[in-house]
């Protein structure tokens, strides 16, 4: 069977409803609206680009086991893994993985979703506050005193 | 407060229009997804459109757009406290979100055997011990870390280029020796006091002092007594409270939990850790303070038989937990403590506890009771 997707510049995609289904978001709206699955499910916020993206990811993944709808998610209790698919997928550049992430997250894809977040924060590691600002354009927003907080914090950890 | 934007999704066609209708503009898709070439997605149709502004997506500008969710999934990510400690330095919405909980969850992935179980949903938001417990572990591990000066002498954060790291010159050591440790202090049927261990010390990174407390203990023929000295740094002649073995030690009762303060026994005993909450205070206003102790046996029986390996443990048969409210200030007024003392059998649990560090931290249930965790 398959399932109409539109992304929010008009683009139509067609893919079989197991695929889609990785979804939770989708899968919900199938279950609701079975009368009408002659009409593509708008995407009013993923675009095309990211929903080609999305949907290569979920035909890779299409026979995985479903992730628990666990909303206290915590990597470390139970770390994404990467396969070489994985690894060869999210070699985009960051603002397409950006993008990726929210589409994964309006979409709940969840697998996506945890992989894309690892992939941020794996860019985050190991930098300073001013490297982390810098690459995504975060103000340092802190007052004064926050500031001397953190100078202390600095000073007591050496970090 | 800063809240998840909504990106739940629209019901299908909701302005009744079809997508043929909507479409004004065709661009090639191959443009800018070359993934789909061969994939076996089917397109249906290429067009883009431009015209609705409801429909429009915003583009990214920072991280900070990122629905509050999302940062803390990243969040989840860092096992290593400095990652976390970073990214919690950079803007004030990153610095609530890591908040004692996400603390919690990093110490329960750093240290699972101890942090299982613990909750701290009641302290979300009102102080920073996951933190202070989580930084205190990692610098604790870090061979090369050295306690910053303290904070008379610490530059304004303006001049701070390389943090000072404290120097120990051997030369210039001064032999410490309190007051009470003097020979005079020594009575013709006791020995002197003298330490036991090494001191455990807490500094507290809010008020910028630390704590230094020693296990001292003295002989008499038929017994030994122990006292906990605890000091206000750098101050290491007079110290801030000492408290008595009477305090905690009830012999009565500690023979039938399988431990008794005599010569013969030969244990051990050793301050473990010791942690002060300046925000915790009495009615007469004394700081809470908080020690561990521990007694037990020399163990010298080998650890796995079979190996050959004889290896020189000390189990704990008994843990003192005791709270105390001392004066943290050096008065000639009264000294007097107060508090209570829990004492903890490793063996009643089945548990064998060993080993030279013991790390505590307690929280409150929902009864705002206090509950003790310790780390071996």
């Amino acid at each position: 069977m398959k399932v109409t997707l539109e992304s929010s510049d008009g683009q139509v995609f067609t893919v079989d409803k197991e695929v889609a289904e990785l979804s939770v978001i989708i899968k919900e709206m199938l279950v609701i609206e079975q009368a009408n699955q002659d009409h593509p499910i708008p995407l009013l916020n993923v675009g095309a680009v990211e929903l080609a993206k999305v949907i290569e990811y979920c035909e890779h993944h299409r026979n995985d086991p479903t992730i628990d709808d666990d909303e206290d998610y915590d990597s470390r209790k139970k770390p994404i893994e990467m396969d070489d698919w994985d690894k060869q997928f999210t070699i985009v550049n960051k603002e397409m993985m950006f993008e990726l992430i929210l589409a994964a997250n309006s979409m709940q894809v969840k697998p996506l979703l945890h992989l894309g977040c690892r992939y941020a924060a794996d860019i985050v590691k190991r930098m300073s506050p001013t490297e982390i600002r810098d690459l995504f354009q975060i103000d340092d927003d802190f007052t004064p005193e926050e500031q001397d907080k953190i100078e202390w914090e600095k000073q007591w950890t050496k970090l | 407060m800063i809240s998840a934007k909504d990106y739940t999704l629209k019901r299908p066609h909701s302005d009744g229009r079809q997508p043929s209708q909507r479409n004004p503009k065709t661009v090639a898709l191959r443009e800018f997804s070359p993934l789909l070439l061969g994939s076996p997605i089917q397109l249906q149709s290429r067009t883009l459109e431009t015209t609705d502004p409801t429909k429009k997506k915003q583009r990214l500008q920072s991280l900070t757009d990122f629905p509050n969710e999302i940062l803390l999934n990243i969040q989840s990510n860092f096992t290593q406290p400095q990652d976390l400690l970073r990214f919690s330095q950079t803007c004030t919405l990153l610095r609530e979100l890591t908040d004692d909980g996400a603390w919690c969850k990093a110490y329960k992935g750093l240290v699972p055997r101890w942090g299982e179980g613990v909750e701290v949903g009641h302290l979300r938001g009102r102080t920073n011990v996951w933190r202070q417990a989580v930084m205190d572990d990692h610098l604790r591990k870090t061979v090369s870390w050295v306690a910053p000066e303290t904070a008379e002498t610490v530059k304004s954060p303006g001049t701070l280029s390389e943090p000072v790291r404290l120097r120990i010159d051997l030369k210039q050591a001064t032999h410490i020796k309190p007051q009470h440790m003097q020979p005079s202090a020594a009575t013709s049927e006791a020995s002197r006091w003298r330490n036991i261990g090494p001191p455990a010390s807490h500094t507290d990174p809010t008020i910028r002092t630390t704590l230094c407390a020693y296990m001292q203990t003295r002989t008499y023929k038929q017994r030994i007594e122990y006292q906990v000295a605890i000091y206000g740094l750098q101050d290491h002649g007079r110290p801030l409270a000492t408290i008595p073995s009477s305090f905690w030690a009830r012999p009565d009762i500690d023979i039938h939990l399988g431990y008794d303060f005599t010569p013969e026994r030969l244990g051990v005993a050793q301050l473990m850790d010791v942690k002060q909450f300046p925000d915790r205070r009495d009615s007469q206003g004394r700081m809470r303070v908080v020690l561990i102790l521990a007694f037990g046996d020399r163990n010298a029986a080998p650890l796995g038989a079979e190996d050959g390996d004889v290896q020189f443990l000390d189990t704990w048969l008994l843990i003192k937990v005791v709270e105390i409210f001392i004066c943290d200030t050096l008065s000639a007024g009264d000294r007097k403590i107060g508090g209570r003392v829990e004492t903890i059998v490793p063996n009643s649990r089945q548990e064998h506890i060993r080993g030279r560090a013991v790390r505590l931290y307690s929280t409150k249930d929902e009864n705002d009771a206090t509950a003790f965790h310790l780390e071996v």
